[in-house]
């Protein structure tokens, strides 16, 4: 039975491995065909290729802008956390003018004492 | 660059190295070819197939991932087409057929002359298609049953059980002929 299966191994492979003249005439071909015409523009994936787009297409910010951008955030950000109104500036001793607890009393607006209009 | 490997000449086809494109197509053509037209039965498709796969190859390149083997890759794209042109092949027109194989090529010819390939040819042309695409692909491309796998969409074990069951077939067809000779 071995040296059945052995010689039906040889025959498929002699089989499907004849034509290999023909397939390598075949590829010639096939292959000045493509050389032939241009070849189209290639596929990019867009999660890979944006911040090339953006080079291309100059939509890219200019660097001292983005650094003007980043000197106002951290301003902003200085301000937010230390500036006014907050612990952080009541810790050194200035005074504002607010209500730091929740007051109802403030809520109330009392007629002008000279004309008595009220806001 | 003719030294490159396949995944070295894929990775600069990805930035649109037109050279390495034309270095890397040479190397797989008559076997994607042999492939296709063992699937699809026709020389002139095999052809048209196989620019189609090498043009999928060129546009889909930046997108390719050096996790499987290009050969693999590259045969699972002309596999899949071929099996798409044989899926529409019998409701194709006459004139959809293209033009006829190379007579020089002589295949049918020299398959005539040899009682004995004729009879395999036969064989295995009569075999269901999953288990002679199995065949085409580990026989005649050398895959190994995992890159075949991958190429058939189907696990390892279905590979062998294909190769198993057309082996069967075909050596109770073959069997007497061997046998006689």
């Amino acid at each position: 039975m071995n040296r059945i299966d052995n010689r039906i191994d040889e025959l498929i492979v002699r089989r499907l491995q004849a034509d290999r003249d023909a397939d390598e005439r075949s590829a010639a071909r096939a292959l000045s065909a493509l050389a032939l015409r241009p070849l189209p523009r290639q596929r990019h994936s867009w999660f890979r290729s944006w911040p090339s787009a953006l080079f291309n297409n100059d939509f890219t910010p200019a660097w001292p802008r983005i650094a003007a951008l980043a000197c106002v955030a951290l301003i902003g950000c200085t301000v937010g956390f230390f500036g006014p109104g907050t612990r952080a500036f009541q810790r050194t001793g200035w005074t504002v003018s607010q209500n730091s607890e929740p007051d109802v009393g403030g809520l109330v607006f009392e007629p002008e004492p000279l004309t008595g209009a009220k806001p | 660059m003719d030294e490159a490997s396949d995944e070295e000449l894929m990775l600069r086809i990805a930035k649109g190295d037109e050279r390495a494109f034309r270095t890397l197509a040479p190397r797989y053509a008559a076997r994607a070819i042999g492939l296709a037209r063992r699937v699809t039965g026709n020389e002139a498709d095999a052809e048209e197939i196989v620019q189609d796969a090498f043009l999928r190859v060129w546009i889909n390149a930046p997108r390719w991932r050096p996790q499987a083997a290009f050969r693999t890759w590259f045969y699972r794209i002309v596999f899949n087409l071929a099996l798409n042109r044989r899926r529409r092949a019998p409701f194709l027109p006459l004139e959809a057929a293209g033009d006829p194989p190379d007579p020089a090529a002589g295949a049918s010819a020299r398959i005539e002359r040899d009682e004995t390939d004729h009879a395999v040819a036969a064989a295995i042309a009569a075999l269901p298609e999953r288990q002679r695409d199995a065949i085409a692909l580990t026989y005649g491309e050398e895959l190994t049953n995992a890159e075949a796998a991958m190429v058939l969409g189907t696990s390892v074990a279905g590979v062998e059980s294909l190769l198993v069951r057309a082996k069967r077939t075909l050596r109770e067809k073959l069997g007497p002929l061997i046998e006689e000779s």
